[in-house]
């Protein structure tokens, strides 16, 4: 039997001991001196969340296929267990081998979400790894950053060795046959980073230089010396049918947020919305086919034993052959007792009809994301999603006995005024009038229940919105305010409910969204005065980080409330997402003017992805000869509207 | 069909609670292709029932599960045996349900003994009555507390008190031990438990402690489960027959 890190005593104290035994089933287990490299994976969340991430599953997997590297877990302790750490001087360790992280040779951690920067720290404190990079020797392990943040990692800068910019399939086995070699021939640790950054997507912070104007904006941001690139280009898995899947996804004992087998069935989106960052860092859409679904659903569910399974992507109603995608997994599943459930469908009768088939209509919930409350914002936004389309989707499921609706907004967009704050209680409330013409009162099944829930928008680096600015936190409080009494003068505001979301969050995340390297300073102080798990309600207090910045002397409001100027160097601008700084300004300015933009789909649009040579840019479907040169010649303004749609 | 399957739980597995413990062994039986049985009703579930939960922190070689399997369905390559089915074809089907499950569950949940209940036998949770474990000691207790166990054993009487969520209540806690002895470092206690009156080896070891005037906060070194048996002493895992089917 494995020896495990924590003493009888304390697992008997600490709530849901499962989180720190590892030993779950498909977990790998390999001999440590029969390995030459050591990694730990680090999700800086609870385990319950961590475990429900497919990218942690598809890594853990392709890692561990080499038989001379050994990848291991690490999350978040808890609360009760970080004390019980801390007064026993217990380190942190992966969950498999049970040993100390700071014994590995690479910690990599996931940055999913803004909210988790003070875990990151909580995390390398624990593991006795110190805080900055620039402090670190030659035992300590290399620590690397990934996922969805690093399209904007310099808040982070300080406490990363290496960030990898781009899908983790591409470059990890090039950076472990480097420091493999490396490590044998005695290589130093300063050696390795420099060698590192020949690798595509890899970026070694600590080899580049800010600088600032006095105004505060970022003057220049230079490589450190001539053999480290000017850029670094995300990498992309080109052909989604030959990478590899986790076929043996690791099944834990405790419910995880995702208690099922994820099928991801495509990277990207078509859809260009204008605040959505996935949907621009994941271009060109690459879709996977059919019968290469169908052989990994059919795997993973037998290997883990799962009786649910889920489509993950951005959009899968996109897919382009989702129709008998859906019908043969629904026979397959109904065969074996396998549940099906399908988020992120758009509602027509396809949609409709399977889910009819896969969950009970009545307790299940229609849900529409319009994000704006009028069509006006809407084109802002380029959301192609109409006043129509809602109103068929929920006449058609009305008809077919669904009665709950839900809605998400966002508020705070770009250009907003306050006839788009009051069309959010609108619809909902011309959905809940539709509801009541469409059905007669005999064949009402139950109550109609539409719940609107707002967020409020915060402007993401590589977007057309990255330019925009955002609000004070009061005045976010009188925009929710004005929309909830808007609600409540309706004539069925018995049916609807409306939410909104916290408005402290929202104004740090957009700072630590657009941030800066001086903001890793501010990080570190909040994490010193407390701040830890800052996405859980509970434990979030705004104050600390008001602290932080006061302590370091940095202006919030710096980041936030400054619509920055066009030509403004951004501090991600060193990167190449593929798609063109260019072309985002070329949406910001159609958004001012209300112009949308057809999805990839409909048209090239020239965003410059089409660069990557693969995905949906190639389909015959997208009418671009050549979009790489298409996005030198921007559609004039001429050609407006007639061509759009 | 009902299965009687005997499992223990070892390492990061005395952490996994009662429920947690519950779906991975629908997911083991999954894995190992051996179809179930489900519930009538709008969401079926497998029917599938421990005989009695373990505490948290304990380890076990004497858990049951009690399954309904579904072989008529033709949804896998395993065939109910026919009414006229020789002794050595009902072997056959239980070896291979024993293999698949022993290749689907992970070393820290093993797997130890299968077998075929009667249609009409009492489900593990109605028949436990006793059960039976084994404390590990630290040697300088020992005979203190064997002391203090004799002196316990040779009254009529022990009344504790219960605590329930509502009320206390006294209770006589001498016939609900069947046995308590001492070898070297190791007590065994054989307690009820089940529905009737359950009694946790940790409330025993508290009596103990206050009889030999020990401190409180001493805690046996690992507590393990050895088996659980009937009302009239019956290990779980002797009820049925190995191939009584038809
Ligand atoms: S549909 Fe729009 S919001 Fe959704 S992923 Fe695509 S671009 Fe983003
Ligand atoms: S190049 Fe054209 S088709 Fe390709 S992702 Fe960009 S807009 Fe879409």
């Amino acid at each position: 039997m494995r020896k495990l890190a924590l003493s009888e005593k304390i697992l008997n104290t600490v709530e849901k001991p499962a989180r720190y035994v590892g030993g779950e089933m498909n977990a790998v287990i390999k001999d440590k001196e029969a390995v030459a490299l050591r990694f730990a994976f680090c999700f800086p969340d609870v385990y319950e969340i961590a475990m429900g991430n497919l990218g942690l599953q598809i890594l853990y997997d392709q890692f561990n296929a080499r038989p001379d590297v050994w990848c291991e877990r690490v999350y978040s302790p808890w609360p009760d267990l970080d004390k019980i750490l801390r007064e026993e001087q217990i380190p942190l360790f992966a969950l498999e081998s049970q040993d100390p992280i700071n014994t590995f040779d690479f910690l990599g951690i996931t940055l999913q979400y803004e909210m988790c920067y003070t875990n990151v720290l909580q995390v390398l404190d624990l593991g006795r790894i110190p805080l900055l990079a620039r402090d670190r020797g030659e035992g300590d392990p290399l620590v690397i950053g990934g996922g969805p943040c690093t399209y904007n990692p310099e808040p982070l800068a300080d406490f990363f060795d290496l960030f990898y910019i781009g899908e983790g399939e591409v470059s990890y086995n090039a950076l472990f046959d480097l420091y493999i070699q490396m490590k044998q021939e005695g290589a130093g640790r300063q050696a390795f980073l420099q060698a590192a950054t020949s690798i595509p997507g890899i970026y070694v912070p600590s080899l580049y230089e800010a600088s600032y104007h006095p105004d505060g904006t970022l003057a220049a941001f230079t490589p450190l010396n001539s053999q480290v690139p000017k850029k670094v280009r995300r990498v992309i898995v080109k052909d989604m049918n030959t990478c590899a899947y986790p076929e043996r996804p690791i099944v834990p004992y405790l419910r995880p947020v995702q208690d099922r087998v994820t099928l991801e069935i495509m990277r990207g989106c078509i859809r260009g919305c204008r605040f959505c960052q996935a949907g621009m860092v994941y271009r060109p859409v690459r879709e996977r086919d059919k019968d290469s679904l169908m052989a990994i659903a059919g795997h993973a569910l037998k290997n883990s034993g799962y009786d649910e399974i889920s489509l993950s992507s951005l959009s899968s109603s996109d897919h382009s052959q989702i129709a008998p995608l859906v019908t043969e997994l629904m026979e397959m599943c109904s065969r074996n007792r396998v549940n099906i459930s399908l988020p992120s469908l758009r509602i027509d009768a396809f949609s409709l009809d399977v889910m009819s088939k896969v969950q009970d209509v009545k307790k299940s919930s229609l849900t529409f994301a319009p994000e704006a409350g009028t069509q006006r914002l809407r084109n802002v936004i380029n959301k192609g999603l109409s006043e129509e389309d809602i109103l068929r989707g929920s006449a058609l499921a009305f008809h077919g006995g669904w009665t709950k609706v839900k809605f998400y907004f966002m508020l705070g967009l770009p250009t907003e005024t306050e006839e788009d704050m009051r069309g959010i209680p609108a619809l909902c409330q011309q959905v809940a009038s539709l509801f009541f013409d469409e059905i007669p009162k005999e064949e009402r099944k139950g109550k109609i229940q539409i719940t609107a829930s707002s967020s409020f928008f915060v402007p993401k680096p590589f977007t057309p919105f990255q330019w925009a600015k955002m609000e004070k936190k009061e005045e976010y409080l009188r925009r929710a305010h004005l929309v909830k009494d808007t609600f409540r003068a309706q004539p069925n505001a018995r049916c609807l409910h409306y939410e909104y979301h916290d408005a402290d969050v929202t104004v740090l995340e957009g700072v630590l969204a657009r941030g800066d390297r001086r903001m890793g300073a501010v990080i570190r102080r909040a994490y010193e005065l407390g701040a830890l798990f800052d996405a859980w309600n509970e434990f979030f207090d705004d104050h600390r980080w008001q602290q932080a910045f006061a302590d370091c002397q940095l202006d919030p409001d710096f980041y936030t409330l400054r619509e920055r100027d066009e030509n403004e160097l951004f501090p991600w601008d060193f990167i190449d997402i593929g798609v063109t700084k260019k072309f985002l300004r070329r949406e910001w300015e159609r958004a001012m003017e209300g112009l949308v933009t057809p999805n990839c789909r409909e048209k090239c649009s020239g965003c410059g992805a089409a660069s990557y040579g693969c995905g949906i840019c190639f389909e015959g479907g997208s009418q671009s000869p050549s979009p790489v040169t298409a996005d030198a010649v921007p559609p004039s303004p001429a050609s407006g509207r007639g061509r759009e749609r | 069909m009902k299965i009687r399957v005997k499992f223990g739980k070892e390492g990061a597995l005395c952490y996994i609670g009662h429920l947690d413990v519950l779906r991975t062994f629908q997911k083991i039986f999954r894995r190992a292709e051996i179809p179930m049985a489900y519930s009538k009703g709008f969401s079926p579930h497998p029917i599938m029932s421990f005989a009695l939960p373990l505490g948290l922190g304990l380890s076990s070689e004497g858990e049951y599960l009690d399954a309904e399997l579904d072989l008529e369905s033709g949804q896998s390559s395993l065939f109910p045996p026919e009414h006229s089915a020789s002794f050595e074809a009902i072997k056959g089907l239980r070896r291979e349900l024993m293999e698949r499950l022993v290749r689907a569950t992970s070393v820290e949940l093993p797997v130890y003994d299968l077998r075929f209940l009667p249609e009409k036998c009492e489900n593990a949770m109605a028949s436990v009555g006793r059960a039976l474990y084994g404390l590990n000691l630290n040697q300088t207790w020992t005979s203190p507390l064997e002391q203090a166990g004799k002196s316990l054993l040779e009254r009529e009487s022990i009344p504790v008190e219960k605590k329930t969520k509502t009320r206390s209540l006294e209770m006589d806690l001498r016939p609900c031990i069947y046995r308590m002895s001492f070898h070297q470092n190791r007590l065994i206690l054989e307690l009820s438990a089940g529905s009737r009156a359950n009694v946790k080896p940790e409330a025993v070891w508290e009596l103990l402690l206050w009889e030999a005037n020990l401190p409180e906060n001493l805690s046996p070194l690992s507590i393990r489960r050895l088996d659980l048996m009937t009302e009239s002493g019956l290990s779980l895992g002797e009820v049925g027959e190995e191939v009584p089917y038809v």
